[in-house]
């Protein structure tokens, strides 16, 4: 191990514990999901109320996304990795479930306005 | 006559690497991993880039990844699967040339662990961004701090693997 190693290891393991800190911090409960497919948002769903939806892709192909208590998760679709399906069901804010080959892209976003809004109400 | 002699060599290695990086890439489809994030891989074809990177040179090393990553790609993947692996192939052999730089009496600067670690890292890094064009949405980069992590470790392993057989292999390399 030259010297010059080991200070990259430092630097390194630094970086990737700022970057799992930085996302550790960054989250705060999720209030909704926006879908999007090739880049254009195509639906907006609160993950308080449990809902099954069909994303289709333009050559047939399927993902079908399912919320149910505060979690989002692809149940089913039939892209060739199935990673999507794979993930574990997502709920915090800037968290996502990405289906590369469907260029489908989940993420949950925290909105804080409506959080302090429903404590006000 | 000489020149040519290594020519031959060379380019026979050359050969040999190409096919062992493309067998490597297919054995890595054979492995399902429990990790089920886009883009964690193994890596295990840079096993040979890196060897001809280190034995060869990165003219050399940048021929054999671009060649390797559209044989396999057509072979055993698709176009998406090639612009994928081109981006994080050729982002990490920059990275891994550029930390080949020896300094001050021909010293190397890094061990060649570092080097693919580096790597691995970049290699991530730069599919990432092939996914983020493709999806176009931020939402991709939610993943950067899982795959930093699992290409700083493949690449540390396929590093520490180089090291184990390095002198086997210097020894068949330089043996005339």
């Amino acid at each position: 191990m030259k010297r010059n190693d080991r200070w990259l290891l430092i630097v390194v393991t630094v970086v990737i514990v700022l970057l799992f800190v930085g996302l550790w911090l960054g989250q705060s409960d999720g209030s909704y999901i926006t879908v999007y497919q090739d880049g254009k948002p195509i639906g907006t769903y609160s993950i308080f109320e449990d809902e099954c939806i069909q994303v289709e892709t333009e050559d047939a192909h399927f993902n079908i996304i399912v919320i149910e208590e505060g979690k989002v998760r692809v149940s089913e679709a039939d892209c060739h990795d199935g990673l999507c399906v794979s993930q574990q069901a997502v709920s915090k804010g800037g968290e996502s479930i990405i289906c590369l080959p469907h260029k489908l892209v989940i993420a949950v976003h925290s909105d804080t306005q409506t959080q302090l809004d429903a404590v006000v109400q | 006559m000489v020149t040519g002699r290594t020519d031959v060599k060379r380019i026979a290695m050359l050969g040999l690497l190409l096919a062992v990086a493309m067998l490597l890439s297919y054995v890595e489809v054979l492995i399902p991993l429990p990790i089920p994030i886009p883009g964690v891989k193994l890596g295990l074809a840079n096993l040979a880039i890196v060897m001809v990177l280190y034995f060869c040179g990165c003219g050399y090393a940048f021929l054999v990844s671009i060649t390797r990553i559209i044989f396999t790609g057509f072979l055993f993947g698709n176009l998406s699967m090639v612009l994928y692996s081109l981006a994080g192939g050729v982002l990490s052999l920059i990275c891994m040339s550029l930390m080949m730089y020896k300094g001050k009496g021909h010293r190397e600067t890094f061990s060649i662990k570092s080097i693919s670690l580096i790597g691995g890292v970049a290699h991530n890094m730069g599919q990432i961004m092939v996914a983020y064009l493709v999806v176009q949405t931020y939402g991709v980069f939610y993943y950067v701090p899982f795959l930093v992590l699992s290409g700083a470790v493949t690449g540390f392993v396929i590093g520490f693997i180089f090291e184990l057989v390095c002198p086997t292999l210097r020894k068949i390399i330089t043996d005339r």
